[in-house]
């Protein structure tokens, strides 16, 4: 193998001289690692067009937040916690191996978040496990990475070795971006090597550590907030600003936790993160939005899609995005309704489908009637009598004063 | 409402290059489970833009470019979330065909590069690319693009003459 790469100074010229010794050409090198072990493709062009054609759709939410964005912004993507909420709070002792806020009896893997499927009782409630406190003063948060952009009807359902993650954009460069992430039990902690939970899918927690190339190293690192610390990272004795280092702690509570951040500048990139750190807050806490429903109509399936918030450097909020699916029948004859609002002014992108807007008390409040992938007619028309305005009645909006907001997604009942 | 019903020139283009798009992604992620995703997110992208992109005059630098992009977002985000190749299944291709070490040698070792490095040694090399179209693809100046292939060679290098450490 020695004879592959000699020393070359990247010219076109030394280019051309190396590609006449066959065996020492990076390109002939690059071609048979192709050739030698291709599986079968899993590329499907048709998912490709549906998936991209939702995206379009979608998009126009990230728009109008990118329009309000000022100085310093904080985002959050928040999942809808349906039922049960008063009994699955973080532990507040510190469990060796699990940061579970929900059961985790035999068989049942700890989760962050609500579980998958049809949601039982009436308690909605939107909850996130984490929020960041200072970030740096260019830092703009937009979208989650945590909830995909791909969810119609149960791409909202992260697995429960998936971390939830909260991530800050900037606002002048959309390549610098910080993580925060807070992981359901320790076994998906990089660099942790504990037992998986009962009832988690190993295959996960396979793909969460990794193979031998992604092994890593850890690096002592401060303390925070009390919590013992370490820094993971893929090259050795290396804090970069690269994507490949994390700040990863336990607070005093249990719950590990971590930062890390993308074309940081580097010579601060390290007193960054344990800033952003130290002053992150840990934990279950519901995050009020402008806009609830008065229940959740008969036969509908009801999920948070996606949550964005945009925030000064100094705190104020200028910006609020919410968007969630509710979900009738089943099958062929599923259909859904897509419920947003955000900042009045902004223009919704129909994408062709069905739409009512509505401004009230400076906020666009939008309902889309989404026909889904592989179904002829949308079932909306059976499960909802009255249809979209039937249920535009049944949505309060507050006005611009977050104290007027609630957590609750749910108001009082039908 | 119908399903959407995609644009026959997105089908036809892509049915003409997913094989040389996976290839590409390939090269970049060195796993071939990764690779598709990555090339399925690109379509998706490529897609999303379909009405301008159809324009362009370059849609294969432009696809590319999607997919570069899409691969050094990948590598940017907390590692956990990476498809990371199976050391079993390399072992269990290796063991049918005992003459893939090398090429196992240089996935490991291009694995090992830092991303951009990596990326640019893919689009110089196996996409023939000049110093200047690489520059515009990954949005850098070329004197990067240079000193990244020279290092990425000069990396290249020396993980091969000292083995890739497990």
């Amino acid at each position: 193998m020695n004879d592959f790469f000699p020393d070359w100074a990247g010219d076109d010229e030394e280019l051309a001289r190396m590609n006449h010794q066959e065996h020492r050409d990076p390109a002939d090198a690059l071609r048979r690692l192709i050739l030698d072990t291709a599986p079968p493709s899993r590329m499907d062009i048709t998912r490709a067009a549906q998936d991209g054609f939702r995206l379009r759709r979608r998009r126009h939410i990230a728009r109008s937040l990118t329009g309000v964005a000022t100085v310093g912004v904080v985002a959050a993507a928040a999942v809808l916690l349906p039922g049960h909420l008063h009994d699955t709070a973080l532990p507040t002792s510190a469990p060796a191996t699990s940061n579970s806020r929900s059961s985790s009896g035999a068989g049942t893997c700890p989760t962050l978040r609500g579980a998958a499927g049809t949601p039982s009782g009436t308690d909605y409630r939107v909850e996130v496990p984490a929020e960041f406190g200072w970030l740096p003063s260019d830092e703009v948060s937009q979208v989650s990475e945590s909830v995909t952009n791909f969810a119609d009807t149960d791409g909202l359902d992260v697995t429960t070795s998936d971390p939830y993650i909260v991530s800050a954009v900037s606002a002048s460069d959309a390549d610098v971006n910080i993580y925060l992430s807070v992981y359901a039990y320790a076994a998906e902690v990089p660099g942790q090597h504990a037992a998986l939970p009962p009832g988690c899918p190993s295959n996960e927690i396979d793909g969460t550590r990794g193979g031998s190339a992604q092994s890593g190293y850890q690096i002592p690192a401060p303390e925070v907030n009390g919590g013992k610390a370490y820094w993971f990272t893929l090259h050795q004795g290396v804090i970069d600003d690269g994507g490949t280092t994390e700040l990863i702690w336990q607070t005093p509570s249990g719950t590990w936790a971590s930062v890390s951040g993308t074309d940081l500048d580097s010579a601060t990139v390290q007193s960054t993160l344990e800033h952003v750190a130290d002053t992150a807050e840990v934990g279950q806490a519901g995050l009020a939005s402008p806009l609830q429903i008065r229940g959740v109509p008969a036969a509908a399936r009801m999920q948070v899609g996606q949550v964005a918030i945009t925030q000064s450097a100094d705190g104020d909020r200028n910006g609020y995005s919410l968007q969630f699916p509710l979900t009738f029948g089943t099958g062929e004859y599923m259909g859904q309704v897509d419920v947003s609002v955000y900042p009045a002014g902004q223009n919704p992108d129909n994408g062709g489908y069905a739409t009512v807007c509505d401004t009230v008390s400076g906020w666009q409040v939008c309902l889309q009637d989404v026909n889904m992938s592989g179904v002829a007619q949308s079932g909306l028309a059976a499960h909802l009598p009255g249809g979209m305005t039937a249920l535009q009645h049944d949505l309060v909006v507050h006005g611009k004063d977050p104290s007027t907001w609630s957590a609750e997604l749910v108001e009082g009942s039908k | 409402m119908a399903p959407h019903i995609p644009d026959g020139d997105f089908v036809e283009y892509m049915a003409a290059h997913a094989l040389w798009l996976r290839r590409v992604a390939y090269l970049l992620c060195q796993d071939w489970d990764q690779a598709d995703d990555l090339a399925q997110t690109a379509m998706t992208k490529l897609y999303a833009h379909w009405p301008r992109a159809r324009k362009v005059e370059n849609l294969d630098g432009y696809l590319r470019t999607i997919l570069v992009n899409t691969f050094l977002s990948e590598t940017r985000r907390p590692w956990w979330k990476r498809i990371v190749s199976s050391e079993q299944a390399a072992e269990d291709v290796a063991a049918e065909m005992p003459d893939l070490d090398a090429s196992l040698d240089v996935r490991d070792a291009l694995a090992a590069l830092p991303p951009r490095q990596h990326a640019t040694l893919v689009l110089r090399f196996y996409c023939d690319l000049t110093v200047e179209q690489t520059a515009v693809e990954l949005g850098c100046s070329q004197g990067t693009v240079k000193s990244n292939t020279s290092r990425g060679l000069a990396s290249l290098r020396v993980l091969l003459e000292g083995g890739v450490s497990a």
